[in-house]
């Protein structure tokens, strides 16, 4: 099994170099793809083959890989000093050189330790696992059309979709690494490559604003890898060990041992905020936004953010109960309210996914801060789910945009006529977003019902945010949905800005589109044999959803996508319409009314966007100073 | 096939839902109209308006409207099903939510700008009013120890004493939910006003129907929430019922529609401090048995 896992972070770095080499579009364009259905296929070949016993755990590392890892990651922090003096960046030049120090220096305490474990799956790690695969494969997939379109309407941008696809694969043979590693330090040298990876993506226009946003991400990030780096050397220190499977039992373990792998574990956890986007870091991921659509759609939905919630959750039993822990909880709470308060107020479409993420965010890193076993089966579903859901949309976005000429949502307005198929996938990712019998309300009902069994003195201000909190979601997504069908004349053609639709892009949003349904129907199936097994070797206790519930919520998904799909279906042709009602002689069946001397008056509506109460900057700069006092504290309570 | 008693309440609901939420429009109605110094319709006058909407023509403004009112009112009666059949309550409500998005995309769809207004209104309102609804389930759920209708009903204790913030939260927004004065800015059941009919506008004859419909039936297991917070009494229930309908309605005849910042502000306030006022320290009390 240890050399499938190898092949499956080897072969997606090994092709993203071959892909550096081919200069044609068209051949690096086929192994592209070649690679993204390799790696897909290699992912779910491992998940399947080591799922039947879980966890999975290999050999211990070879000798000399301890050097191995030494160098790649010195390798790295030079290439990021060398970018930051290249382009006269002094924050990133400084944190590099501290990360190389740290590496260097910590080998005091982390060189005599040889791991046992090398790689340990569990099922959370299997989870990411095929996200990756399959998310990031179709993601792949759709911009090998959509890098194409893209060059072509922007000429001012200089053509390096080579590296960009190098990037792209490198990425995914990192994020494998990164959920499989079980000792610290090989983790760390995958964290950092995610790091330097979407550096170079988001920075992809080299336009002032991408040069901006990717130092940020940078800079954040690197941020976050210092703390990891301080973890593994507090962790090698006081416990003599640099694995997270012992970090994990040691914490389990309760009393003198927990207190010894506690600080270790907090530092790792903010090293998962910052990934995750929590605030006060959340600006780096709303910065990002100006990447091509699909690496938005990567560091959204399977990778990048994803690997800040994954230790998180990994953390989940170590933190489960602990002063840190209840602390990390609230920052995630407060970033559920305020990206999802802030998100009303937009009408990027872009910017409005990405502060949902956030929001989604926030809310698994509350699960998984408080850490019941409950809570971590939402998370678990809140992961998958929103994958899923978040990567059709990004993809969705990017190709309407195309058409539309603009991420404005108001000028989705009426798309379900000029764009009537993609809008029916939008509508699919829209709804698994928020509507209540789709994965993500389920995941937001149980995370309800796990806060009021918890018995804690949080749960009741835990119910308070959520209420609030789903309510605004409700709000924000239903806007969107409102445009998407506002049909301004029933009789205008169909489909007219539809033929800049690539069938990479298409194919891609669709597959996403039924995956998503498909993992809707099927997740009672797979809490019963994937979650609950983990909930139970874990916490020796498992949730379930029990089965009145469960089939309600399957028997929801089935009639959501039935009843309004069918009455569509058996309503198609109408006798005639009637013009909505204008006030006044309407002027045919479009959205115009006759005014004095027989002129035509246009009528044109636009949403509210209620910034006199939702108003991002005012919100998400409370929301970060309340976080970061959160986190002052929460590295307090460890140090003191 | 097993049939409980739940099962016949529930297709009992769906049979007889309409009866009893249109007598209930009719008695609003003779009542609203005693208020302002009228004698009002006759009490069967709700049936009489919605046979006459069933009568004419449909005219759809789109091919989506229809589609979306039918599914508007399926998942309302299907909530109701579910409530009544003894699901979880609180899974119930976000089904309840999912129908409301069918009303609001129906009216969107036109793209009317009374139609657009009245959709943006309402979802202001769906966004005022849920949290409250959601801390209602919880605050029930706390006190009875059960998300089941059934089970709720059995509790010995008067629940209005343990969550009296919760039922002054509840009316507060049963008033929203019901679209009456103050906060009928969404839509209005006077279509000479400045909104039109908002909401509705584009809205005639069976499809109206259907809209009215689903509003009946939503306001029988609206009152069915009510009526479990005085439920350990069947006396205390029947004077509590009454009392609230009275009051909605009062309160729909004595104040002036108020702006959305004031509904948004007000709701979420009352949420706050009466609902979760009352929530945090009862839970905090009840915890951990």
């Amino acid at each position: 099994m240890t050399n499938l896992l190898l092949l499956l972070i080897g072969v997606p770095t090994a092709f993203g170099l071959v892909a550096l080499l081919l200069k044609r579009y068209e051949i690096r364009s086929v192994v592209v793809v070649m690679a993204a259905l390799i790696q897909a296929g290699l992912a779910v070949a491992f998940a399947a083959s080591v799922g039947g016993s879980l966890p999975w755990q290999s050999g211990p590392a070879p000798a000399f890989l301890d050097y191995i890892i030494l160098g790649l990651e010195l390798t790295i922090a030079a290439a990021i000093a060398i970018i930051g003096a290249r382009k006269r960046r002094l924050i990133p030049l400084v944190l590099a050189l501290v990360q190389a120090a740290l590496a260097i220096a910590g080998e005091k305490w982390t060189g005599g330790i040889e791991s046992e474990r090398l790689f340990v799956a569990d099922q959370i790690s299997l989870l990411l696992v095929v996200l990756v695969g399959l998310v990031g494969g179709l993601i792949l997939f759709y911009s090998s059309g959509y890098m194409k379109t893209y060059t072509e309407e922007h000429p001012e941008i200089k053509d390096r979709r080579r590296v960009f696809a190098c990037v792209m694969l490198v990425f995914l043979g990192a994020m494998y690494g990164l959920v499989v590693a079980n000792d610290l330090r090989l983790m760390l040298l995958f964290w950092e490559m995610t790091t330097l990876a979407s550096y170079l993506l988001i920075g992809y226009a080299r336009t002032q604003e991408a040069q901006k946003s990717a130092f940020r991400a940078l800079n954040l990030n690197l941020i976050g890898g210092i703390s990891f780096s301080l973890a593994v050397i507090l962790l090698a220190a006081k416990a003599g060990t640099v694995e997270l499977d012992k970090l994990q039992a040691l914490g389990k373990a309760g009393g003198a041992s927990l207190a010894m792998v506690l600080a270790p574990a907090v530092f790792l956890a903010l090293a998962g905020l910052v990934k995750s986007a929590q605030l006060p870091f959340t600006s780096w991921l709303l910065g990002a936004m100006v990447a091509p659509t699909p690496v938005s759609a990567l560091l959204h939905s399977s990778t990048m953010v994803k690997a800040g919630v994954f230790l998180l959750l990994k953390l989940a039993p170590v933190l489960s109960g602990t002063m840190p822990g209840y602390l990390v909880a609230f920052v995630g709470a407060i970033t559920f309210l305020g990206a999802s308060f802030a998100a009303v107020s937009q009408r990027n479409a872009k910017r409005i996914l990405a502060l949902s993420t956030v929001s989604n965010l926030g809310l698994i890193v509350t699960c998984a801060g408080i850490g019941s076993y409950q809570l971590v089966w939402v998370a678990f579903f809140l992961i998958l789910f929103h994958a899923l859901a978040k990567a059709l949309l990004f993809l969705g976005t990017g190709t309407v945009s195309v058409g539309t000429g603009s991420l404005d949502v108001e000028e989705m307005s009426g798309l379900v006529v000029s764009m009537p198929r993609v809008t029916l996938l939008m509508i699919v990712g829209i709804s698994a977003m928020f509507i209540a019998p789709f994965g993500m309300l389920v995941s937001k009902w149980a995370a309800m019902e796990a806060f009021i069994n918890l018995n804690s003195i949080v749960s009741p201000l835990m119910i308070v945010i959520l209420a609030y909190g789903s309510a605004v979601t409700v709000l924000f997504w239903t806007k969107w949905l409102g445009l998407l069908v506002k049909i301004p004349d029933p009789t205008a053609p169909r489909g007219l800005l539809e033929a800049k639709v690539t069938k990479q892009e298409f194919i891609a949003e669709a597959t996403l589109a039924i995956l998503t349904i498909a993992a809707c129907v099927t997740f009672p199936f797979v809490s019963a044999h994937v979650v609950e097994p983990y909930l139970l070797a874990t916490y020796q206790q498992a949730f379930g959803l029990n089965r009145g519930n469960a089939f309600v919520t399957v028997l929801m998904v089935v009639m959501t996508v039935v009843v309004p799909g069918l009455l569509i279906f058996l309503t198609r042709k109408p006798a005639a319409f009637s013009p909505a009602y204008m006030s006044g002689r309407p002027q045919g069946p479009g959205l115009s009314f006759r005014g004095s001397k027989a002129t035509e008056k246009r009528v044109e509506t636009r949403n509210y966007y209620l910034t006199e109460f939702f108003e991002e900057g005012r919100i998400l700069g409370a929301g970060s100073g309340i976080a970061l006092l959160l986190i002052v504290i929460i590295i307090g309570t460890v140090l003191l | 096939m097993i049939f409980r008693t739940e099962n016949l309440v529930a297709i009992g609901f769906v049979v007889l839902g309409p009866i009893i939420g249109g007598l209930i429009a009719g008695v609003d109605r003779i009542l609203t109209a005693r208020m302002q110094g009228r004698i009002g319709p006759p009490l069967l006058q709700p049936f009489y308006d919605l046979s006459k909407l069933f009568s004419k023509r449909i005219a759809p403004v789109n091919r989506l409207q229809v589609p979306f009112i039918v599914s508007h009112l399926i998942f309302v009666v299907l909530t109701g099903f579910l409530f009544f059949e003894g699901s979880d309550i609180l899974l119930i409500i976000f089904v309840l939510t999912l129908a409301e998005v069918f009303l609001v995309l129906a009216a969107y769809s036109t793209g009317s700008p009374y139609a657009a207004i009245g959709a943006e209104r309402e979802l202001l309102l769906m966004t005022a009013y849920e949290p409250m609804i959601i801390l209602t389930l919880v605050g029930l759920y706390q006190a009875a120890k059960s998300f089941n209708f059934y089970e709720i009903l059995a509790s010995t204790t008067p629940l209005i004493l343990q969550l009296p913030g919760i039922y002054i939260g509840l009316l507060f927004i049963l008033v929203m939910k019901l679209q009456k004065s103050p906060f009928d800015l969404a839509t209005s059941h006077h279509a000479h006003q400045e909104l039109v009919k908002g909401l509705t506008a584009d809205m005639g004859g069976p499809v109206l129907g259907l809209v009215e419909l689903a509003h009946w039936y939503e306001s029988v297991y609206l009152y069915a929430i009510v009526f479990l917070f005085f439920s350990s009494s069947m006396l205390a229930a029947c004077i509590g019922l009454v009392a609230t309908f009275f009051f909605v309605i009062l309160i729909d005849n004595v104040t002036a529609r108020v702006k959305w910042q004031a509904a948004l502000a007000s709701a979420w306030i009352i949420t706050l401090v009466a609902g979760a006022g009352n929530l945090v320290p009862f839970y905090l009390i009840t915890r951990g048995h």
